[in-house]
């Protein structure tokens, strides 16, 4: 039973050092080019895509 | 190849046509049932009293009406944002009469009384079997058609999705493991305590994968969408989706408060319920910051309504349901009306919320038509709908409360200040606000479907075609 209770408890500390990965890894910078085309896909076959795509043209301007 | 050049939007149709038939069954009979908990009287025969109707109204607002809305959802999402028609039309065709037949076979099999007496998951074994391979069927066709998609990456609401599919194969299948002695009678494995967590396991889980992580998967795509912008954070909706994975499975037990459960696990569920509380909120969060930007479009346009309302809901029941798992407060709310108020601050307000402002969203698009028929009575139903939801749970909050503290009163003799009789006679002005509150949303659920009736009479069913799409994402 002692085994299977170090078992456990391995376990749960497997999933918290996971967690912290995904956590890391969802912010690090590399994961930013990619998280932008993924948050893009519900526009990509819009049919008001032409005056979203303005207004994005139009923000990305202003801050360069 | 005519096929291949379109979506498949025929079964989308269908499920969401459903929805909307399925909402006023489910809760006419919710509305049926507060009734009967105002005037008794209205409990005829062996078939429609309310120990029989009670679960055919959770069956039909859980499994009816709001699976029909993610299977409609679903199988629209994942088109649109793998730019892909679904893998195979026959097994989307199957999905759609078998999940139909599940829900007649409820219908017909509750009210005669077969039941397996566990909450949520009351369809006697061959149901279950029929649900397993409509089930099974339902993954293959989302997950085949992530596995065909034509764009690189895999869009959150996916992920949502896939992983409410996924868990509820797993809850569903071992909460039923069941052995029949006849057609319709079949005993659980498990006996005891552990019957109990397993059920809870399943039971809050169905709440967390099936009635919340699905959900966020339609607020990932719909509020976006309606808002005309991405979402606020995508680095947080990826954190969101790993953290309600984590941490889910294990608050059930808090469902077990001072039950024969052992006392860490019922202490461990607690815990887990608390940290619950960042990923709700988190993802709260990211979806009303999705319309920063994009306020004003709040004043005008009732479906971001619905669909804003929708996560303010989800936000007050995903701090209340927290504070009621601390076991002192438990302690209080336990078995009171508080509990049913929490549920419906849920379901009336997020879960109803969310699934109608994606359908007013859905609706014209597969009927080829610019929007519904008339926007007005899309903002008579958010109307409705709020002050119904409104009414309800602030009813059935003060009803609980006063249920919990009467219930524990004690004289200074250490006998009971109330006779059960007493509690029962003070929480009617209650209930009868709750039928109150509960016909005003079934009314809005009316309106909807006058409001659908006439928009798909005006238009005409369309698939629309698979764009030649020219983002970066695509392969």
């Amino acid at each position: 039973m002692d085994w299977a209770n170090l078992a456990r408890s391995l376990f749960t500390v497997f999933c918290f050092v996971v967690f912290i990965v995904i956590l890391v890894g969802a912010y690090s910078r590399k994961s930013k080019k990619r998280y932008d085309e993924a948050a893009n896909l519900p526009f990509m076959d819009d049919e008001d895509k032409v005056q979203e795509a303005e207004s994005d043209k139009a923000s990305d301007g202003a801050k360069r | 190849m005519e096929t291949q050049s379109t979506y498949n939007y025929k079964v989308v149709r269908q499920f969401a046509i459903m929805t909307v038939v399925w909402g006023i069954v489910g809760m006419l009979v919710g509305v049926i049932i507060a009734a009967q908990l105002v005037w008794p009287d209205l409990n005829f025969g062996p078939w429609l009293h309310f120990g029989r109707l009670r679960p055919l109204h959770t069956n039909a607002v859980i499994f009816a009406f709001g699976g029909s809305g993610l299977f409609a959802t679903s199988y629209y999402v994942v088109q649109r944002t793998c730019n892909v028609r679904l893998i195979s039309d026959k097994l989307a065709a199957f999905t759609f009469w078998g999940w139909q037949a599940i829900i007649v076979l409820a219908a017909i099999t509750l009210p005669l009384g077969l039941t397996t007496g566990k909450e949520y998951a009351e369809l006697e074994w061959p149901i279950d079997l029929l649900i397993t391979i409509v089930w099974v069927v339902y993954a293959i066709v989302f997950f085949g058609t992530i596995a065909i998609r034509k764009v690189k990456h895999i869009y959150v609401a996916n992920w949502f999705y896939g992983a409410f599919i996924l868990a509820v194969a797993l809850l569903h299948v071992v909460n039923s493991l069941e052995i029949p002695v006849s057609m319709w009678k079949s005993y659980s494995i498990y006996a005891g305590a552990v019957d109990a967590m397993v059920q809870w396991w399943y039971g809050h889980n169905a709440v967390g994968f099936f009635l919340t992580a699905a959900f966020l998967g339609m607020m990932y795509y719909f509020v976006p969408k309606q808002a005309g912008r991405p979402v606020y954070s995508y680095r947080l909706s990826v954190v969101h989706f790993w953290a309600l994975i984590f941490t889910y499975m294990w608050a059930g037990p808090h469902h077990l408060h001072y039950t024969a459960l052992p006392d860490w696990t019922q202490s461990l569920g607690m815990v887990f319920s608390l940290i619950l509380l960042a990923p709700s909120w988190g993802g709260m969060i990211n979806g009303i910051m999705t319309l920063s930007g994009a306020w004003h479009k709040l004043r005008t346009d009732p479906i971001l309504k619905f669909l804003v309302v929708s996560l303010s809901f989800y936000g007050m029941s995903t701090f209340e349901g927290p504070m009621m798992s601390i076991k002192t407060v438990n302690a209080l709310s336990h078995y009171t009306d508080w509990t049913i108020g929490h549920v419906h601050s849920g379901a009336l307000g997020w879960v109803g919320f969310i699934t109608i402002g994606s359908l007013y969203y859905l609706l014209p698009r597969l009927f080829g038509r610019e929007q519904m028929h008339s926007v007005k009575l899309i903002e008579a139903h958010f109307w409705l709908a709020t002050v119904g939801t409104v009414l309800y749970i602030a009813a059935l909050w003060i009803s609980g409360v006063m249920q919990g503290l009467m219930w524990r009163a004690l004289n200074p003799d250490g006998t009971l200040t109330y006779a059960f009789a007493e509690v029962v006679k003070a929480t009617y002005p209650y209930h009868f606000v709750r039928f109150l509150g509960g016909t005003l949303y079934l009314l809005g659920m009316v309106l909807m479907a006058y409001n659908t009736f006439r928009t798909v009479t005006a238009g005409r069913a369309v698939d629309a075609k698979i764009p030649a799409t020219t983002a970066s994402a695509h392969v």
